[in-house]
């Protein structure tokens, strides 16, 4: 039987229950089938088209150019205090600081 | 002169609303007050989502000011258009059409049997029966679609309004919010605001690392749990799946869900959505504390590979077909998530990906969030129902987030400790206010430890998950 703008849906307590344990379960079978299928993709792409991660305690920058390496080292270091400022005024509004002093090594 | 004055007084907000002697609704209207200017608050001095949350508290201004009628909701709802009474009369704006279908019905007797009007009762709407047969009766169809077939149609069982039916009823009698709001109700706003965020946001932490989708999946456990917990307490299905998904803390994900199985619970779900996305920092911290050892949250996490453009170009478009491939109702979702994200990756569109993450994302949260808060008015908002709806969308963060962290525990253990279970949490959407809490979490343990990067694995899995979540509830029952 259909009904005129009505979605029909069991109206007994255990079958409204059983109804939901059948879409909890299929829900969450579906949820990990679906992310775990990508999963399986993406460690493909790892085999085809990835890059290695780089080795701690290596500087990457080290096999670039000196020209390069000493701009690139020094938009890190300012990236890094710009961010490190940044940072600081989101954490604590109004904070003052200054800078001591910079040292070379 | 004086009659004039009167009359124009008349109009006022102030004689609408206190000149009607109804205490009930007075209360109400205050109530509703009271909520707008504790979300306005929450947006603007505690800056907590202030983006959604400062256009949705004034669009339920807007809605609840008595005389303005900026938006007729009745517009939206089938019972506007058609309702069977308690005495069995038909009323609404197709009343006459409905009751001319029926005569003829009834005047053909081959035709007998095939339709049954049943009254509304204290329990259950009135609805008006139509046998299966009669769909493949030819007169019966023909009699159908001269008095019905302009402004309703046939469907999975069930006889719905035609959209046309309701565009027309907005332009010829509409306002601005309900214009606003056909954009909510055609699905288009989430679906552009997940093309913003898509380009917006940087998948290359799950691709360095897909064991993250694990945790973006464990995360979905909350909507779930949530959806059955409120079928438990009297919820239909179709409410309780819209409910559920605020366990994905996905905004525009919990909209499109809601607006197509309970638009009626919209304004309450959409509010308890992006109210506890926005209170994340405090929700999650105790149980992300509760469920792991100190040593636990130490762990440091070995650095990402990197990840090159062709895996950054081929992940939107993979993704896209096999999310849509297992669930075509995720598609209006993770299509268009993946679409802003391939903006954004292919180098090639640069200005397009600006336009999606910048100037059509905020029009399109302008729209959406006032059109949705607009929904949330005194009469319909201030019931039990929403209330359940606030309870419920907590329990469903919380077992979201407990689902996220024992996963990430569970890989943890299983790896010998190379993750942080600290991550999981991240796993539910909330992109990238989730991933910050793991963050912090992991610094106060040790603050040399720095896991936001690794924690935006799961974050990013955690919207893909919400989204096949939502898909299922749509393929159960829209």
């Amino acid at each position: 039987m259909n009904a005129l703008l009505a979605v029909e849906f069991p109206t007994e307590y255990s079958e409204v229950m059983l109804l939901g344990f059948q879409v909890f379960l299929i829900g969450i079978a579906t949820v990990f089938s679906v992310l775990i299928l990508i999963w399986g993709i993406l460690s493909l792409f790892k085999l085809f088209f990835g890059t290695k991660a780089p080795k701690e305690n290596k500087p990457v920058i080290s096999e670039v150019s000196s020209a390069v390496t000493v701009s690139s080292a020094q938009d890190e270091i300012v990236a890094a205090i710009a961010a490190a400022i940044a940072f600081a005024e989101e954490e604590a509004p109004g904070m003052k600081f200054r800078v001591v002093s910079f040292k070379k090594r | 002169m004086l009659d004039s004055i009167l009359e124009f007084l008349a109009t006022t907000g102030v004689a609408k609303l206190f000149g009607s002697g109804d205490f009930v609704m007075i209360a109400q209207y205050l109530t509703m007050y009271v909520i707008i200017g504790a979300l306005l608050y929450l947006a603007i001095v505690k800056k907590f989502e202030p983006l959604l949350l400062m256009p949705i508290a004034f669009g339920m201004l807007l809605a609840n000011l008595p005389g303005a009628e900026l938006i007729h909701l009745d517009f939206f709802f089938d019972n506007y258009y058609l309702e069977v009474t308690a005495d069995g009369s038909i009323i609404g704006t197709l009343s006459t059409s409905v009751q001319m279908f029926l005569n003829q019905i009834a005047a053909d007797p081959s035709l007998s049997g095939l339709v049954e009007v049943v009254a509304a009762t204290d329990s259950s709407a009135g609805v008006i029966n139509i046998a299966d047969a009669a769909f493949e009766n030819e007169s019966f169809m023909e009699i159908f679609n001269t008095f019905l077939g302009d402004a309703m149609y046939v469907d999975k069982g069930a006889v719905h309004i035609k959209m046309s039916a309701m565009i027309s009823e907005v332009i010829n009698h509409g306002g601005l919010i309900d214009l606003l709001y056909l954009g909510v109700k055609l699905g288009i706003y989430p679906s552009l605001i997940f093309m913003g965020v898509g380009a917006m946001t940087d998948f290359s932490p799950l691709i360095a690392n897909p064991k993250s989708l694990l945790m973006g999946a464990g995360a979905q456990l909350g909507v779930f749990a949530a959806f059955l917990g409120a079928l438990a307490i009297g919820y239909t299905p179709l409410e309780a799946g819209a409910i559920g998904i605020i366990g994905g803390a996905d905004g525009p994900t919990a909209i499109l869900v809601t607006k197509t199985l309970a638009p009626h619970l919209l304004g309450a779900i959409a509010i308890a959505a992006y109210s506890y996305m926005a209170l994340i920092p405090i929700i999650q911290p105790p149980f992300m504390r509760l469920l792991t050892t100190e040593k636990e949250r130490k762990i440091k996490m070995s650095n990402l590979r990197p990840v090159s453009q062709t895996e950054k170009v081929l992940f939107p478009i993979i993704v896209t077909i096999v999310v849509c491939f297992v669930i075509p109702d995720a598609a209006a979702l993770v299509g268009f998530l993946m679409l802003g994200n391939l903006f954004n990756v292919s180098g090639v569109t640069e200005r397009l990906s600006k336009t999606a993450q910048n100037e059509l994302c905020n029009i399109v949260t302008i729209c959406l969030g006032v059109s949705v808060g607009a929904t949330a008015n005194a009469e319909d908002f201030l019931d039990f129902k929403t209330l359940g709806i606030i309870a419920l969308g907590l329990v469903a963060f919380i077992i979201s987030t407990c689902g996220g962290l024992i996963t990430a525990k569970i890989m943890c253990w299983v790896t010998k400790g190379k993750i942080n279970p600290l991550i999981g949490s991240a796993g539910v959407s909330a992109v990238p206010m989730a991933a910050r809490v793991a963050q912090d979490e992991g610094r106060k343990a040790d603050p040399s430890n720095f896991l936001l990067m690794h924690a935006m694995g799961p974050n990013v899995a955690g919207v893909i998950g919400s989204a096949v979540a939502a898909g299922v509830f749509l393929s159960f029952f829209a």
